[in-house]
């Protein structure tokens, strides 16, 4: 039976769908079948991110409204065999599908998964209600940032009202600049985690690999990306798989500018 | 001319007093300190099985009322009531083939 994750955030463009696609790519690497839900109906971007926009027949609408069956929605990636996206629409609206159904769709899912994420749209309306009805537990993807940590403490404070526990809750730090800490410039992680009073799951840096990946449309696990960034996914799949890794400390999260580096970004520059 | 290089040092200075962080640790502090923002519910409905019920009421007279209008199956209005902050929201989908 699955384990069922929610990626969510309150805030917009805090990474929750870019986290999606590549720790759903990370996890699967590791050999354990892994489904992605993209919840966010209308504004759909976890297609774009995992590079199968051209792959979609039918999407969670379809499923929902009983058009077929959810397996024949399931878009399958193209290297992981064991990695599958059920996409959402671009036409509907989040108001267009019911927790319930959320709910009815990912249990029929569940025997067939081992891991299944679903990724939250902004928000804490109809589609935050979707997006977090079948899930079994929560992770909370802020930045460093005020905006997004204290959407992210509303959203906490709505899921412990829906039922959530304490322990099902988790916590994500995204887009982390190690620099701007040691410089006194940004919020540090015990800053953020004594503010929210949640276990902390994973940090992951700042990283133009990010985009790079996101452009290309190959998660960062598939599209060779630094030891670093691969070292980072991978504590955070373990973490979820439930082992003992410890969280990176400043040194880990920092981007070593190796002179190798620096001499190939001298010749980018030019 | 004086003035202007000895303003130089005093901006540099000021830039030093207050770091981001400890800015931000302060209104993070402020904003979320006291324990989780407001989460409001209903205190109108004495239980949830009251509201639970009246809920289920509604829900059949929109599904009977959406079915005649749109000329569809009542099984294919999806009625969904739901208590979002202190409101009952009523979100109805009617589906056709």
């Amino acid at each position: 039976m699955a384990k069922v994750y929610v990626l969510t955030s309150g805030k917009g463009g805090v990474g929750k769908t870019t986290l999606a696609a590549n720790l759903g790519t990370a996890m699967a690497l590791k050999g354990e079948r892994v489904a992605l839900i993209d919840a966010d109906i209308g504004l759909k971007n976890l297609d774009v991110v995992m590079g199968l926009e051209n792959r979609i027949v039918y999407t969670l609408i379809d499923v929902a409204n009983g058009k077929v069956h959810v397996f024949d929605a399931l878009v399958r990636h193209k290297q992981l065999k064991n990695l599958s996206l059920l996409p959402a629409s671009q036409i509907a609206t989040k108001e267009m599908i019911s927790p319930d159904d959320m709910k009815r769709i990912i249990g029929e899912m569940k025997e067939r998964f081992d891991y299944i994420f679903v990724d939250c749209p902004a928000g804490i309306e109809r589609g935050f209600r979707n997006a977090v009805a079948g899930a079994d537990e929560a992770l909370i993807v802020t930045t460093p940032e005020l905006p997004a940590i204290t959407d992210a403490d509303r959203v906490i404070g709505l899921l412990e009202n829906m039922g959530f526990e304490d322990d099902k809750i988790h916590l994500i730090v995204n887009r982390f600049k190690a620099h701007m800490v040691r410089n006194g410039d940004m919020l540090n992680i015990d800053d953020i985690k004594s503010a929210l009073s949640i276990e902390v799951m994973g940090i992951v840096p700042d990283s133009e690999e990010v985009i790079i990946s996101t452009n290309k449309g190959v998660p960062l696990s598939l599209n060779g990306a630094d030891g670093r960034m691969n070292k980072i996914l991978d504590g955070i799949v373990r973490r979820l798989e439930g082992e003992d890794v410890p969280i990176p400390n400043l040194n880990d999260l920092a981007e070593k500018n190796s002179l190798w580096n620096v001499i190939k970004s001298l010749f980018r520059h030019r | 001319m004086i003035m202007s290089f000895f303003s130089i040092f005093t901006r540099r200075k000021r830039r030093k007093e207050v770091k981001a962080r400890d800015s931000a640790r302060e209104r993070l502090k402020a904003l979320v300190g006291n324990g989780r923002r407001m989460v409001y519910r209903i205190d109108d409905f004495e239980s949830p099985e009251e509201l639970a019920e009246k809920a289920e009421k509604i829900k059949d007279e929109i599904q009977k009322k959406a079915s005649q209008l749109f000329n569809t199956d009542e099984k294919r209005v999806k009625v969904v009531v739901e208590e979002h902050n202190g409101y009952v929201v009523i979100i109805a989908n009617i589906n056709f083939e």
